[in-house]
Parts: C-alpha cells; sequence; structure tokens
C-alpha cells in the first residue's frame, strides 16, 4: 500500500510542483537580464558606467535574490499546508479510513514532499549556476572565450579546494561528501520537524492551526540553542583550527535536528493513532 | 460470529462537561438496514467516527467483525461521512482510481453504471459539482465497494427530494445481503421505509434499541411518529 500512497500523493502535489519549477525558471531568467546591462559588459573592457538601465539590473538582481527565497520557502509552505489539509481537515475523512497503516501514510507523505525540497534546491542550485554563468559571461574580457575560462577554472579548482583544506585544516573530499549526505537529507528531516508540529498542534482543543505554528517555531529555538550549546562546547575542547570548528559545530547541528525530526515523526504516529480528533 | 459489530461501554468525552456518547454497548447483527436516529448534539456522529477510527474513545471497546478499528476493519467498512471528503481539484475519473487502489472490494464498473444513470461525467471536476451532485458522488464511490459494513452519517441531509428515492433506492439495491448498512439521519419520515432496525440516541445515551416493525405494533405508530413522541421539544 505504500507505494500506492506515493503515488497518489506525487500525484497530488507535482502540479504545484512544476509551478514552483516554472517560477525558479523565471527567476533565472530575471537574474539573467540583470547581468545583461551595460554595467556588466563595460566592466568586461575594463570600462566602467552607470545608467538608468543599471539601476533597473541592479533591481532584477535584488528580485531574484527575494524570489529565490520564495520559490525556496515556498514549498516547503505549500507541503505543510497539504499535510494540515489532507490529515486534520475534511479530507482527512478519506486518508483516515483507507486501509493503510499511520506509518504508511506518514512515510509516503515525507518521501514524496522532502523528494520535490530536493529537487527545487536543486534547481536553486543549478539556477545560481546559472546566473554564475552569465555574470562571468558578462564580466569576461573580450579576449577570453567561455572554453579558456573553464581549462583555467578546472586547472585552478583543484588546487584552489587543496589549499583553502590546509588553511582550514580539513579534508576537503571527506567535507563535500559530508556536505552532500546532510545536503540530501535536510529536506526531509524539515519536513518530518514540520509535521510533527502541525500533528502537535491537533492535541489542542482550540486554535490547532495557531498552536501549530507556535510549536514550530519553538521547536526551531529550541534546536538552534541546543545547537548553540554543542558549538560552545566544541569551541573549548580543544580544536584543531576553524575549519574543524565549523566541520564539528554543522555536524552536531545537524545530529540535532536529525533526532529531533525521529522523535517528531513519533510524535506524528501517536497524534493520528492514538489521539485523532477529527472535528 | 452472528454480530458484525460489538460495542462495550463505549464513551467519548471532550472535556468533564462535555460527554458526547456516555456508556453506550450495542451489538449490531448481520444483513440488517439499522437507522441510527436522534436530534441534533445527540451524539450520533460521534459514534460514526469511533467507529471509523476518525475519532479516539475515551473508555470502551468496539470490535467490528471481532476486530477492534484499524487496517483490517478499514478494507471492510465503507464509510460516507456527513461532509465532502473529496479534493475540489480532483476529478472523479481520478477518484475512482484512488477507490480502486485502495479498495480491494471496489467496482469500478458499477461506479461507472450509476453515475452513468445519474447523468454525472466521470470526467468532470469535484470543484464543478453542486452540493447535491458531490453528496450523489460519495454515496456512489461508497455503495460500489462490496463492504461488510455501510455506515452512511446523513447521506440524505443536503439533497433534493427526488434525489433522496434515488438514493434510498441505491442503498437497497447496491448492499450485500450479508452485510449490514447504519444509517444515521433526522430525516426519518424519507427513511422509514428501508429500515429494519432502529437506534435512538439522546444527550449521548442510547434509549431505544429496537426493530421497526416492532415499534410500530408495540406503539401503534410509524417510526417518524414515535420519534417525535420521544423527543418532543
Amino acid at each position: 500500500m505504500l507505494g500506492r500512497l506515493i503515488k497518489h500523493e506525487w500525484k497530488s502535489i507535482y502540479k504545484v510542483g512544476c509551478l514552483m519549477l516554472g517560477a525558479m525558471a523565471l527567476v533565472t531568467f530575471f537574474g539573467w537580464m540583470s547581468f545583461q546591462t551595460p554595467m556588466w559588459r563595460s566592466m568586461g573592457s575594463g570600462g566602467g558606467s552607470f545608467g538608468w538601465l543599471d539601476i533597473f539590473g541592479a533591481f532584477t538582481l535584488l528580485l531574484y535574490a527575494v524570489l529565490l527565497v520564495v520559490v525556496n520557502s515556498g514549498i516547503v509552505i505549500y507541503l505543510g499546508v497539504h499535510f494540515y489539509k489532507t490529515m486534520y481537515t475534511d479530507q482527512g475523512y478519506l486518508l483516515h479510513t483507507l486501509p493503510v497503516t499511520k506509518h504508511e501514510i506518514l512515510v509516503s507523505k515525507i518521501l514524496v514532499g522532502g523528494l520535490w525540497v530536493l529537487i527545487i534546491i536543486f534547481s536553486m542550485y543549478l539556477s545560481l549556476f546559472l546566473l554564475g554563468l552569465s555574470m562571468v559571461w558578462a564580466v569576461l574580457p573580450d579576449q577570453y572565450t567561455m572554453a579558456e575560462f573553464w581549462r583555467e577554472f578546472r586547472n585552478g579548482a583543484g588546487e584552489l579546494f587543496r589549499m583553502a583544506g590546509v588553511e582550514l585544516g580539513i579534508d576537503f573530499a571527506i567535507w563535500f561528501w559530508k556536505a552532500l549526505f546532510t545536503s540530501l537529507i535536510t529536506p526531509f528531516v524539515t519536513l518530518t520537524t514540520l509535521f510533527g508540529a502541525i500533528s502537535i498542534g491537533q492535541l489542542a482543543s482550540k486554535h490547532r492551526v495557531l498552536m501549530a505554528i507556535l510549536c514550530y517555531v519553538g521547536i526551531l529555538i529550541a534546536e538552534s540553542m541546543i545547537s548553540s550549546l554543542f558549538s560552545s562546547i566544541v569551541t573549548f575542547s580543544g580544536i584543531s583550527g576553524f575549519g574543524a570548528y565549523l566541520d564539528r559545530s554543522s555536524l552536531s547541528a545537524f545530529c540535532v535536528k536529525l533526532l529531533a525530526a525521529i522523535g517528531l515523526y513519533f510524535v506524528s504516529w501517536h497524534v493520528t493513532s492514538n489521539k485523532l480528533n477529527m472535528d | 460470529m452472528s454480530e458484525l459489530v460489538e460495542i462495550m461501554g463505549l464513551t467519548k468525552a471532550y472535556d468533564e462537561r462535555h460527554i458526547a456518547v456516555n456508556n453506550i454497548s450495542l451489538k449490531l447483527p448481520r444483513g440488517k438496514i439499522i437507522g441510527l436516529l436522534g436530534p441534533n448534539g445527540s451524539g450520533k456522529t460521534t459514534l460514526i467516527k469511533m467507529l471509523n477510527g476518525l475519532l479516539t474513545p475515551t473508555r470502551g471497546s468496539i470490535r467490528i467483525g471481532g476486530q477492534e478499528p484499524g487496517v483490517a476493519t478499514k478494507a471492510r467498512v465503507a464509510y460516507l461521512p456527513d461532509r465532502t471528503y473529496l479534493a475540489e481539484n480532483q476529478k472523479i475519473n481520478e477518484i475512482l482510481d484512488y477507490f480502486c487502489d485502495f479498495y480491494a472490494d471496489f467496482s469500478r464498473e458499477r461506479a461507472l453504471g450509476m453515475l452513468q444513470s445519474l447523468g454525472i461525467e466521470p470526467t468532470a471536476r469535484m470543484g464543478t459539482l453542486s452540493k447535491g451532485t458531490k453528496e450523489k458522488v460519495q454515496l456512489i464511490l461508497v455503495m460500489s465497494r462490496n463492504a461488510d459494513l455501510y455506515i452512511l452519517d446523513e447521506p440524505i441531509a443536503g439533497v433534493d427530494p427526488a434525489a433522496r428515492d434515488y438514493i434510498l433506492r441505491t442503498i437497497v439495491n447496491n448492499y450485500n445481503p450479508s452485510a449490514s448498512v447504519l444509517i444515521s439521519t433526522h430525516l426519518i419520515g424519507d427513511v422509514e421505509q428501508v429500515l429494519d432496525e432502529v437506534i435512538f440516541m439522546r444527550y449521548g445515551y442510547l434509549v431505544l434499541y429496537n426493530s421497526a416493525d416492532n415499534i410500530r405494533q408495540q406503539h401503534g405508530k410509524s417510526v417518524d411518529a414515535y420519534f417525535r413522541e420521544v423527543f418532543a421539544c
């Protein structure tokens, strides 16, 4: 039944998800436009002009940054609302009377929602990459081609990362894989935490949405405080350098979020299994 | 086991002053159409929600086919709530797919037949349908299952008299004879003709559980008239 739940959850979300991807493409287009103004072009040839069109370009870049945040947080907000609607409003009457376990319901929602957040984050990275590329393209001196730029970038990047690793006192390859792993897991952790907060909100007899929001804010504050505590402990535990400090404090913050998400998953399961009270 | 549903000492208290269902014990047999009757706020819907696992009882137990409400009972109980539980952006065809995927006892052919007889397009979106048509679609979904127990909460409350007749015919003609139908309503005059047994509830208590024929014989009046006498304001 889990497969069927995942299929139907995907079908109910994919349209909004695709809309978000479309928005991301539009946002990227705005970002690209901001680098097409004369100011950026004149930089490449060593000059420097600034006109009305450049003010427009600066605003477009600002708009790009704002829309990027809106799209990125928009998908999480949408998934939270979708979870609330399908679990705890009238639509929950259908979901909770299906012959499926509560674990199957929760896992399907976390997997599909997390995957969509991951897709949006990936599209955001792609957008930033394309923006960076358009900036390079705009400011590249006339005698340089993009092929030459890439050749130099490839040659220099490895050395740059090695030197940064030595300077920060970390193995850059290990750091990269750790960062990739946490990036892949974080969307699922974020949604499990959000769903847990929404479920706790259902324990209130009135104002359940408000309770859910307050609960989510409270959880984020508590996580932040515990992570800060761990960071302080790390700082005073004789670490070798700034890189190692960053590495350990980010790892401890991730562990705190992961443990909280695991706990909140079981809270959601308990609420839907033993404390479900549909209005 | 002859009894389909066994309810023992069932209580649902929202707080100390609001006891929606108070210490109810019942045994519902197979093969009957049972009316769950009572004025507004008598606890009918609360009882039905507990039967479907949508509310957690404060005390007592429920057994459907010998099992507590859960995955196994949900596979055998067809439930029509007193509200629209289908998303507005869904097409009827998509909802049929959904029911086919989750309920092994769902008959797509039966559902399409009933939709056709009511002139409802399977390609229509729920959001474009009137309130009455939405209720008909939901009833069709429920009655297209070959369940052991059909629980219908106010199935005729929001539809016109002509549609009421169709709905009652649908209920009588489409349920499995070894199954039971529990119909909650306060429109007793409309459903009385199809009822085998009657449950009266008031203020969360079970007032009466008897066959419709017995009520008519013992009191010399229709169930509707007797209900009005019992629950006179």
